[in-house]
């Protein structure tokens, strides 16, 4: 891995290997210089085994920091969200292409197991819209009288569909890679809504002496480089209702923006709140220092007089 | 074709960043050509690599969302 590059992070452990060593250094000389004059010697053999064991641990050391570039990922810019300011809502029209992008891209795979049908009406979609999607896909249901499952077509209070029975199942179709559920994605990831996008956005070819094996594909976002998932954002992989152009960055704002919405649907909630209530302790705030400083005049504006007969 | 097909606003927005990013995208092709001789297998350009698309993704996210409806 050494490649003639030094990393910051290999910098930073060169200096404190030095100061390290120099600070041991000090020690050994305030002790040893009252101790024995004819030590000059030991001292320098000391000073060589500290270097010694500073030089060879930075050495150690920079194979693992330009290792760990890969390792991490490489860091995901920040995009200007719409949702992104203290009072922005979420763009609702996006929410509805998001959700037709994972519909009809992702749910093949990913699950979306603690959002329910009927948690779109009004975010995305009208009752009508929503009770006629849930009505195309069939849900388990029972036991009925007889104590048999049956089979009935979905409802709104219906949680989305899962593409697979269990965990063992998702593994096995999926080359041993299980697909995470989406329902919190966004908050699961550090930087969760850049990270995603930038992730979906950002496949490409791998750098020259990297390789990566059959089955998986090159992501530098990816902590490790190589994610099971291929690329599945193509242009015009999806026809929008509203006509809007399907292209891959299209598509990728349009479902982060559904997975932001789906992660935290309280968003727009939150935010009224908070400014309300920011806005009103500011006042109380006030309010309680002025009375504060009121009650407290009394002993601020006391005259202390020390009569000390000697 | 061009007419019809929405040509990637993301991909247009990185190829015309790349003038902007010349230095790392000088120095990745410098690291290929030194690990072409290379036949251990361990050499890789990842840093390089790194350092030029962090320069391209800056230049591009202020941009981007601009372009999208």
């Amino acid at each position: 891995m050494w490649d003639g590059r030094i990393c910051l992070s290999s910098l930073c452990l060169i200096a404190s290997a030095c100061l390290n060593a120099s600070s041991f250094l000090s020690i050994f000389a305030s002790k040893k210089v009252h101790d024995d004059a004819g030590t000059a010697g030991m001292n320098s053999l000391r000073t060589f085994a500290l270097l010694g064991a500073g030089l060879s641990g930075f050495l150690g050391f920079a194979t693992v920091a330009s290792a760990d570039e890969a390792e991490h990922g490489l860091e995901c810019p920040s995009y200007p969200w719409p949702h992104k300011g203290i009072l922005s809502s979420y763009d609702h029209a996006s929410i509805r292409r998001g959700h037709q992008v994972y519909q009809q891209v992702c749910a093949s795979c990913h699950s979306m197991s603690l959002i329910s049908h009927r948690d779109l009406v009004g975010v995305a979609y009208t009752e009508e819209e929503v009770k006629a999607m849930a009505a195309e896909i069939e849900v388990v249901d029972g036991p009925n009288d007889e104590g048999e499952m049956f089979t009935r077509p979905g409802k709104l209070s219906d949680r989305f569909p899962q593409p697979y029975a269990n965990e063992q199942a998702a593994r096995f179709a999926n080359g041993g890679a299980y697909p995470p559920d989406l329902s919190l994605i966004t908050k699961a990831r550090h930087n969760g809504q850049n990270y995603v996008f930038a992730l979906l956005t950002g496949y490409r070819d791998p750098p020259a002496g990297v390789s990566i094996r059959e089955g998986l594909h090159y992501n530098p976002y990816f902590p490790g480089g190589a994610i099971a998932m291929p690329k599945m954002l193509n242009d015009g992989a999806v026809e929008y209702e509203d006509g809007t152009p399907a292209t891959e960055a299209q598509m990728g704002k349009d479902v982060v923006t559904f997975l932001s919405w789906a992660a935290e649907p309280e968003m727009e909630e939150r935010k009224l709140m908070g400014f309300k209530w920011i806005f009103v302790l500011s006042l109380a705030l006030l309010q309680a220092a002025y009375y504060r400083r009121l009650k407290w005049s009394v002993l601020k504006s006391r005259r202390l007089v020390v009569d000390v007969v000697n | 074709m061009a007419d019809e097909e929405p040509v990637d606003q993301k991909k247009y927005l990185e190829e015309s960043c790349k003038p902007k990013c010349v230095k790392p995208l000088l120095e990745y092709e410098a690291c290929v050509k030194r690990i072409k001789v290379d036949e251990s297998g361990h050499k890789h350009c990842t840093g390089q690599y790194f350092d030029y698309w962090s320069c391209v993704d800056k230049c591009v996210a202020p941009k981007l969302f601009s372009k999208l409806k």
